[in-house]
C-alpha cells in the first residue's frame, strides 16, 4: 500500500491529521501495550535465553553452561515428548469436535426456545463457569470405579465394568482415562461453545431466510445453504478460543488422572510443569515450553487470519 | 397445517428439548451439591443415593477447620486487583483499537490476543525463576499483575465488541463541544457501554477466580488461592468425598451468582466482535 495518496489528500484528509489520528489511537493502546510488554516480555525473553542453557534449578552451584540447541534436539529425541504432544493433539481433535457438534445443536435449540430463554442460556453456562480443577475433581468423584455415580450407570449400561465393552478400572486404563478426560472437557466447554454460536444466529440477517422460504427450502436445505455459510464467522471465533484454551489443558488432567496410567494422559502443560518444577531441569522445560507455544502461535494465528478476512468480508 | 402452526409446534417442542438437554448438563452439578451434603458413609453408598437428609458439617469441617475461609480471601482479593487493571488497561486499548485505523494495527491486536493464547506454564516457569530473584514471590501484586495479562487481553477483546455498537457519531458531537478525546471516551462511550463493562468485568472475575497454573507456581503460604487449595485436596483412595464437594460448591457458588447477575448481556458479550 503507498504511504501517499492522491485520492485521499484530495478528499480533504491531509497527511498530518491522519498521523495524529493514528498517534491518538496509539496513546489508548499504550498503557496495556507497555503493560503487557513489561509482565510477559521479560519471562520470555529469560526463557528463550536460558533454553540454550544446561540448567538445574536444584543444582544452583553447578551453574550454568551454555549448549546452544541441546536442549532441543535432545527433546526432539525424547520419547515422552512426543507422547505428550499426542495427547494434547487427540484430546484436542476429540474434544473440540464433539464440542462443535454439540454446540451448534444446542444453540440451535436454545434459538428457537420460546419461553425462560435467558435463564435457560444461564443455568446451561453453570459448567462453563465452574473451576476446571474442581471440575476434575468432581469427575474423578463421579467415575470412581469403587463408589462413583456415573461409573454406576455405565456398569449397569454395560460399557464400563466386568463383562462390559471396556472391562478395566475407567481411570485406571489408558483409553478409557482419556475418553474421560474428553468427556470432561466436553460436558465443561460445550455450553460456552454453544453460548458463541448463539450469539452468531442471533445476529443473522431475516432477508436470506424469507428468500429460502420463498423457494420452498426445507429445513435441512435451509440450516445448510443459509444458515452454516453466514454462520461462518461465528465458528471460526469459536474454534479458535476452544482450540487455543485446549492446547494448554492442565488443571482436569492435573486433578482427575494427574497424567495417569503410566504417562498415557500426561498432556504437554504437565510435561512442562514436570521437567520444571519436580526434575528441576528448567533449561529443558524452558526449550519444551518454547516448541509447545511456538505450536499454539503459529496455529492461532492461522485461524486468527481466517477472522480478520471473514470480518472484513461481512 | 398452516407454516404458523408447524412453527409453533416446532417452537414448543425445541422448548422441551432445550429444558431437558439443560437438565442434563445439570446432573453432576445437582450431585456435587448433594454429596456435600452427605455424610462419608452415604458418599461411598451404591447404588447413587439421590434422597437422603442433608446435613451442612461438611462445610463447617471445610470452611473453619481447614482454613478455606483464608484461601478464599486470597481469591477474592487478587480477583478483584486482577479485574480493575484489567478493565482500565482494556477498555482504553480496545477503544483505540475500534476507533482508529492505522497500519500495523491487526497485527498489533493479535499481540494482545497471545497474553490471552500463550500457555501459561510456558510464563509461569520464568516468572517464577524472576519472582525469585526481585523476591516479590508470594506476593498479592504479582500475581495480580500475571493474572491482569489474560485479563486485559480478554477484556480488550470484548470490549472492542461492546464499542463497535456505540455510535461514533456521538462521541464526535461531544468532540465538537469542545471536549478531549479522554474526555468523550469517559463520559460518552464509556457510559452507553457500561453493561459490556458488567459482563466483562464479571468474566474477568471469573477467570482469575479459576485460574490453577499461575497461582500453583507463583502462590505460597500468604496468597495461596482457592484452586491451588483445591487441587492439593486430591489424595489417594479413601478421600473425604463430601468435603471436597463442600469446597468445590463454595468455589463455583460466587462464579453462578455473578452468571445470573449478567445473564442480561451473555450472549451480546460473547461475539467478541466477530459476528458483526
Amino acid at each position: 500500500m503507498p504511504w501517499f495518496n492522491h485520492a485521499r489528500v484530495a478528499s480533504g484528509c491531509s497527511l498530518l491529521a491522519r498521523h495524529r489520528k493514528a498517534l491518538t489511537g496509539l496513546t489508548f493502546i499504550a498503557p496495556a501495550a507497555v503493560f503487557l510488554t513489561a509482565v510477559m516480555g521479560f519471562p520470555i525473553l529469560y526463557l528463550l535465553r536460558h533454553s540454550l542453557n544446561k540448567e538445574n534449578f536444584a543444582n544452583p552451584a553447578a551453574g550454568a553452561t551454555f549448549i546452544g540447541l541441546g536442549n532441543y534436539l535432545a527433546l526432539l529425541r525424547n520419547h515422552e515428548f512426543w507422547q505428550s504432544t499426542t495427547t494434547t493433539t487427540t484430546i484436542l481433535l476429540f474434544a473440540v469436535a464433539v464440542e462443535f457438534v454439540l454446540g451448534l445443536g444446542v444453540a440451535l435449540l436454545l434459538q428457537r426456545v420460546l419461553v425462560g430463554r435467558r435463564l435457560l442460556i444461564a443455568l446451561v453456562l453453570i459448567p462453563s463457569m465452574m473451576m476446571p480443577i474442581a471440575v476434575g475433581l468432581m469427575w474423578r468423584y463421579m467415575l470412581d470405579d469403587g463408589y462413583g455415580m456415573v461409573a454406576y450407570y455405565l456398569n449397569r449400561l454395560a460399557i464400563t465394568g466386568q463383562g462390559g465393552l471396556f472391562p478395566g478400572s475407567i481411570l485406571g486404563t489408558a483409553r478409557t482415562a482419556l475418553a474421560s478426560i474428553v468427556l470432561t472437557d466436553v460436558w465443561e466447554w460445550t455450553p460456552f461453545m454453544a453460548l458463541i454460536l448463539l450469539a452468531g444466529l442471533q445476529s443473522l440477517p431475516v432477508d436470506p431466510y424469507e428468500a429460502a422460504a420463498v423457494d420452498g427450502a426445507s429445513g435441512w436445505q435451509e440450516f445448510w445453504h443459509v444458515t452454516l455459510p453466514m454462520l461462518r464467522a461465528a465458528i471460526t471465533v469459536a474454534l479458535l478460543i476452544r482450540i487455543a484454551d485446549a492446547m494448554r489443558i492442565l488443571d482436569i488432567v492435573f486433578s482427575m488422572t494427574n497424567g495417569g496410567p503410566a504417562n498415557a494422559t500426561q498432556t504437554a502443560q504437565l510435561y512442562s510443569y514436570r521437567i520444571g518444577f519436580q526434575q528441576f531441569n528448567t533449561g529443558l522445560a524452558f526449550a519444551q515450553v518454547v516448541l509447545v507455544a511456538s505450536a499454539t502461535i503459529t496455529v492461532c494465528a492461522l485461524i486468527f487470519r481466517q477472522v480478520a478476512r471473514e470480518r472484513g468480508a461481512a | 397445517m398452516t407454516t404458523l402452526a408447524r412453527r409453533r409446534r416446532a417452537g414448543r417442542l425445541a422448548t422441551l428439548a432445550a429444558f431437558a438437554v439443560t437438565g442434563l448438563f445439570l446432573v453432576p452439578v445437582a450431585w456435587t451439591v448433594e454429596t456435600s451434603l452427605k455424610t462419608k458413609v452415604q458418599a461411598w453408598t451404591l447404588p447413587p443415593k439421590w434422597v437422603f437428609t442433608p446435613n451442612l458439617d461438611n462445610y463447617r469441617t471445610v470452611l473453619f477447620q481447614q482454613g478455606f475461609l483464608e484461601y478464599l480471601k486470597h481469591s477474592a482479593v487478587i480477583a478483584v486487583g486482577e479485574t480493575i487493571v484489567a478493565l482500565t488497561l482494556g477498555s482504553l486499548a480496545a477503544y483505540g483499537f475500534e476507533r482508529f485505523r492505522f497500519r500495523g494495527r491487526q497485527p498489533l491486536f493479535f499481540a494482545f490476543l497471545l497474553a490471552y493464547m500463550l500457555p501459561e506454564v510456558a510464563i509461569a516457569l520464568p516468572a517464577y525463576l524472576l519472582a525469585v530473584q526481585f523476591h516479590v514471590l508470594d506476593t498479592y501484586g504479582l500475581l495480580i499483575a500475571m493474572h491482569a495479562t489474560f485479563g486485559t487481553a480478554f477484556a480488550t477483546w470484548m470490549m472492542r465488541a461492546f464499542f463497535k455498537e456505540v455510535p461514533a457519531e456521538i462521541e464526535e458531537s461531544a468532540l465538537t463541544d469542545g471536549a478531549t478525546r479522554l474526555g468523550a471516551f469517559l463520559r460518552v462511550t464509556l457510559r452507553l457501554a457500561a453493561p459490556g463493562l458488567v459482563a466483562t468485568a464479571v468474566f474477568c472475575l471469573i477467570f482469575s477466580w479459576n485460574d490453577f497454573p499461575y497461582a500453583l507456581v507463583l502462590s505460597s503460604l500468604h496468597t495461596e488461592t482457592l484452586p491451588v487449595a483445591v487441587g492439593s485436596l486430591k489424595t489417594p483412595a479413601g478421600t473425604a468425598w463430601g468435603g471436597i464437594m463442600a469446597v468445590t460448591v463454595v468455589a463455583f457458588l460466587p462464579t453462578v451468582i455473578f452468571v445470573f447477575i449478567v445473564q442480561k448481556w451473555l450472549v451480546r458479550g460473547l461475539t467478541f466482535g466477530a459476528v458483526k
